[in-house]
C-alpha cells in the first residue's frame, strides 16, 4: 500500500483545515462583537445611572432655588410694595432689607437669571444651565450606546450562527472521509462546502455592516443638549438653530429631527415641522407620537386624507392612543368621511371607558392621558366648528368638504366627547339617559349687578354666571366648568348635587372666594353646565385687558 | 541490493523522526492554544466582573449625588427658613419696633435652629452648602466604592487582553491545521506544512505572551 494519501482525502483533509481556521477567525469576530456588547451595554447603564442622579440632584436644588428662595424673596417685595402703598415707610424698607438678605442664598435672585422689576426669575433657564443640558446629553449618550449595545449583541448572535454552521460543515467533511459511496461522499463533501461558503460570505457582509455610533459623531450631542436647554427655556428660534448643527454634523440623527420639527411647530413652521417627522419616520423612528405628530400638521395644512393615512399607521404602532385615535376621527370629519369619524370617535370612547374601567377595578387612577385626550378632543372640534364658522384659521376651510354637515357632525361628537369626559370622571361610565334639554342659555353679570353682559372690563372682581332652568330635581349632579383661553382652571370648576328645586333662575358667582384685591384676569371664558354627566349648556364671555401705560 | 536496503532504512528512520517532530508540535500546540484559551477566559470573567464594580460604583455616585443634595438642599431651606425669621428680629429691633414682634420672629427662628446642622453656618452668618456636599460626598467615599472610572478603564483592558489571547488560541489553532496537514498532503508538501505549523505556534506563543505579560 502507497504511502500518499488519496486525492479525495487529501481534499478532504485541506477542507477540514480551511474550515477550522476560518472557524477559529470567526470565533475571533464573535468574541470580538460579544466584548463590544458589553461594553455598549455598560456605557447604557451608566448614562442612565448618571441622568438620574443628575436630574434628582438637579431637581433637589431647583426645588430649593425657586420654591424656599425666590419665593421669600418675592413674598418680601410684595409685601414691601404694599407697606409703600399703605404708606408705611418702615415696614417698607423693612421687608426691602429682607428680600436683600435673601439675595445672596442662590444665584437665581442674581442676573441674568432675576428680573428684579418684573417680580421674575427665569427659572428655565436656570434649570437648563445648570442641569438640563447635562441630562439631555446623558439621554443621548444612552440612546447611542444602546443603539450600539444592540447592533452588536445582533451581530454576535449572528456569527454565533456562522459557527454553527462551520460546525456543521466540518461534521459533514469528516463523516465524508469514512464513507465508502462516492456519491454519498461527493454529496457530503459539496453540502459541507455550500455551508462553508455560505456562513463565510454571510459573516463577511455581518462583519462589514457598520454600527452607528452618535458618540462618535463630535459635537452632535453636544449641540443636541443645546438645543434641548434652549428648547426648555421655549427659545425656539435658537433651539431649532441648535439642532439643525447636529443634523449638520449627523444627518441621521433621528431625535434631532423630532425636536426640531417640535420646535418648528413651535415657531407656526408648519411645513418645515412635517418634513422634519417625515424624514424622521423615514429613518425608522417607531414612536407613535411622531406620526401622530405628522399626522396633526397635515390635519392643520387641509391634507386630511394623508393625515387619515399618517393616524392610521400611528395607531398600527400603538393602537391605545386616545388622542391618535380622536386625531384620526377630526380628520375623517374634515375629509368628509362622516360615518368613518362616528366609528373612530365611537372606538375611542369606548377605548377611553374601557381604560377608566379597567383602573378602576384595579383600585387605580385612571391615567391621566384619558382625560388629557379627551380634553384634546374637544378642542380640536371646537377648533373645526370656529374655521367652518368662520372664526378660525387652520385648516383651512375650502378644503373641508361638506363643512355644514361636517359642522352638524362636530357639535354632536363634542357633546359627546365633553359627556363622556365629566361621566368618567365623576360615575367612572359614561353618562347614562338622555342630556337635560332643561338649562336655559347662560347669561353673565358682574357680580352683584343685575345688567347682563357678554363682556367686562378690565378689573371685574368677578363675575356671576346665570341660566334659567326646568326639570331639574334635586340631588342630580351638576358640574360647571370655567375655561380661561381654552384652558380649564380647575379651582373654578363646581362639583355638587343640584338643591335649587325644580324650576327657577340660577345665579353663582364664578371666581372662587379670593381676597380683597382679585380681579378677573383677561381673556375669553367659556363655561359649560353638565347635569348628571351631560353637556347642557356652553356660553362664553370676555373680559378685557389692561390699557398699556 | 544492500545500498536500497540502507537507503529505505535512512528514509524509515527520516520519516519516523519528522512524526515525531510533528506529533510534538501537535501536542505543543494544542497545550498552548489551551493555556491561552484558560487565561483568555479568565480575562474575560475579570473584565465582566469589573464592569459590574464600575457599574456599582456608578449607582454609588449616583446615589449619593441625589441623596446629598435632597438632604444638603433641606437643610438649605430649614437654614434660609431660620435666616429669615432672625433676620426679622434684628431689623425690628434695629427700627426700635415692637418688642413682641422681635421676640416672636426669634421664637420662630429658634424653632428652625434645630432642623440643620449648625457647624455649615459661618462665622459671616451664611450657609456653606458647598462645605455640607463635600463632607456628605467625603463620608460617601470612604464607604463605597466610586471610582467607576478606573473600574471601566479595567474593564477595556482585561476585555482587550482576552481578545488578544483569544486571537494566539486562533493562531494556535492554525497551527494545529498545518500540522495535520503534514502527512495527508504528501511528501511535496510536507515540509512547507511544517514549517508553517512551527511558525504559527511561535506566532501564537508571541501573541499570547504579548497579551498575558507584556500588555497587562
Amino acid at each position: 500500500m502507497s504511502d500518499r494519501p488519496d486525492r479525495f482525502q487529501a481534499l478532504t483533509a485541506v477542507a477540514i483545515a480551511v474550515t477550522t481556521a476560518l472557524t477559529a477567525l470567526l470565533a475571533l469576530m464573535q468574541a470580538d462583537a460579544a466584548g463590544r456588547d458589553d461594553r455598549g451595554n455598560r456605557d447604557s447603564k451608566r448614562y442612565a445611572t448618571e441622568a438620574l442622579g443628575r436630574q434628582v440632584a438637579g431637581d433637589a436644588r431647583t426645588n430649593y432655588d425657586y420654591y424656599s428662595a425666590f419665593q421669600a424673596w418675592n413674598e418680601y417685595a410684595t409685601l414691601a410694595e404694599a407697606a409703600r402703598g399703605r404708606g408705611d415707610g418702615h415696614a417698607a424698607r423693612r421687608f426691602e432689607k429682607l428680600q436683600k438678605s435673601i439675595e445672596p442664598l442662590t444665584p437665581l435672585l442674581a442676573p441674568p437669571y432675576l428680573d428684579a422689576a418684573k417680580h421674575e426669575a427665569d427659572v428655565a433657564r436656570w434649570e437648563a444651565e445648570t442641569y438640563v443640558e447635562q441630562i439631555a446629553a446623558l439621554r443621548e449618550k444612552y440612546v447611542a450606546a444602546s443603539g450600539v449595545k444592540e447592533a452588536w449583541d445582533a451581530k454576535a448572535n449572528t456569527y454565533i450562527v456562522h459557527l454553527t454552521l462551520m460546525a456543521v460543515a466540518l461534521a459533514l467533511f469528516g463523516l465524508s472521509a469514512t464513507l465508502a459511496g462516492v456519491g454519498t461522499r461527493a454529496l457530503f463533501t459539496a453540502v459541507a462546502g455550500v455551508l462553508v461558503g455560505v456562513a463565510t460570505l454571510w459573516a463577511g457582509l455581518t462583519w462589514l455592516a457598520p454600527v452607528p455610533d452618535l458618540r462618535e459623531k463630535k459635537g452632535a450631542i453636544e449641540a443636541y443638549a443645546k438645543g434641548a436647554g434652549l428648547a426648555h427655556r421655549e427659545r425656539w428660534d435658537e433651539a431649532a438653530q441648535a439642532y439643525t448643527e447636529a443634523l449638520g454634523i449627523a444627518p441621521d440623527y433621528v431625535q434631532a429631527l423630532t425636536s426640531r420639527a417640535e420646535a418648528w411647530t413651535s415657531l407656526g413652521k408648519r411645513a418645515e415641522a412635517a418634513a422634519d417627522y417625515e424624514k424622521a419616520l423615514a429613518l425608522g423612528d417607531g414612536r407613535a407620537w411622531v406620526a401622530g405628530s405628522l399626522a396633526w400638521i397635515q390635519y392643520e395644512q387641509g391634507r386630511f386624507k394623508e393625515a387619515v393615512e399618517t393616524n392610521r399607521k400611528a395607531l398600527e404602532r400603538s393602537p391605545d392612543e386616545l388622542w391618535i385615535q380622536f386625531d384620526l376621527g377630526l380628520a375623517q370629519l374634515a375629509a368628509g368621511d362622516l360615518a368613518g369619524a362616528q366609528a373612530t370617535y365611537k372606538a375611542g370612547a369606548e377605548q377611553a371607558a374601557r381604560m377608566v374601567a379597567e383602573a378602576k377595578a384595579a383600585r387605580r387612577e385612571a391615567p391621566s392621558l384619558v382625560w388629557e385626550s379627551l380634553e384634546d378632543a374637544g378642542q380640536s372640534l371646537d377648533g373645526l366648528i370656529e374655521v367652518i364658522d368662520g372664526d378660525g384659521a387652520e385648516p383651512p376651510k375650502d378644503k373641508i368638504a361638506q363643512a355644514q354637515a361636517a359642522r352638524a357632525e362636530a357639535e354632536k361628537l363634542l357633546h359627546t366627547v365633553k359627556s363622556l369626559a365629566v361621566g368618567l370622571e365623576y360615575g367612572g361610565a359614561p353618562p347614562a339617559g338622555s342630556p337635560s334639554t332643561g338649562i336655559g342659555e347662560l347669561r353673565f353679570a358682574a357680580a352683584g349687578a343685575e345688567e347682563e353682559a357678554e363682556s367686562f372690563p378690565d378689573e371685574t372682581p368677578n363675575v356671576a354666571l346665570r341660566f334659567d332652568y326646568q326639570g331639574l330635581k334635586d340631588g342630580q349632579l351638576v358640574v360647571i366648568k370655567v375655561y380661561l383661553e381654552g384652558e380649564e382652571d380647575p379651582a373654578w370648576r363646581f362639583v355638587g348635587p343640584w338643591d335649587q328645586g325644580a324650576e327657577g333662575t340660577a345665579e353663582r358667582p364664578l371666581a372662587p372666594a379670593q381676597g380683597g384685591s382679585f380681579v378677573m384676569p383677561s381673556g375669553e371664558y367659556h363655561v359649560e353646565v353638565y347635569v348628571d354627566g351631560h353637556l347642557a349648556r356652553r356660553g362664553s364671555f370676555e373680559v378685557a385687558a389692561a390699557a398699556a401705560d | 541490493m544492500e545500498p536500497d536496503v540502507r537507503q529505505d532504512a535512512q528514509e524509515e528512520g527520516s520519516s519516523a523522526s519528522l512524526d515525531k517532530a510533528v506529533a510534538l508540535l501537535i501536542a505543543a500546540a494544542t497545550v498552548v492554544g489551551a493555556f491561552f484559551a484558560w487565561r483568555s477566559s479568565v480575562a474575560g470573567d475579570a473584565a465582566g466582573d469589573a464592569d459590574y464594580a464600575g457599574l456599582r460604583a456608578a449607582v454609588n455616585v449616583e446615589e449619593t449625588r441625589a441623596t446629598s443634595a435632597v438632604n444638603a438642599y433641606e437643610h438649605y431651606a430649614a437654614f434660609t427658613a431660620f435666616h429669615r425669621q432672625r433676620e426679622l428680629a434684628r431689623l425690628v429691633d434695629e427700627d426700635g419696633g415692637p418688642a413682641r414682634d422681635a421676640e416672636e420672629a426669634r421664637e420662630l427662628a429658634d424653632a428652625s435652629r434645630g432642623l440643620f446642622p449648625a457647624r455649615y453656618v459661618g462665622r459671616d452668618g451664611r450657609y456653606t452648602l458647598q462645605a455640607e456636599l463635600g463632607e456628605l460626598w467625603a463620608d460617601a467615599a470612604r464607604e463605597k466604592d466610586m471610582s467607576a472610572d478606573s473600574s471601566f478603564a479595567d474593564a477595556d483592558r482585561l476585555r482587550t487582553k482576552s481578545l488578544g489571547l483569544l486571537a494566539a488560541v486562533s493562531i494556535a489553532a492554525l497551527a494545529l491545521v498545518f500540522l495535520t496537514l503534514v502527512e495527508p498532503l504528501g511528501a511535496a508538501l510536507r515540509y512547507v506544512n511544517l514549517g508553517l505549523g512551527a511558525l504559527c505556534l511561535l506566532a501564537s506563543l508571541g501573541v499570547g505572551v504579548y497579551f498575558e505579560v507584556v500588555a497587562r
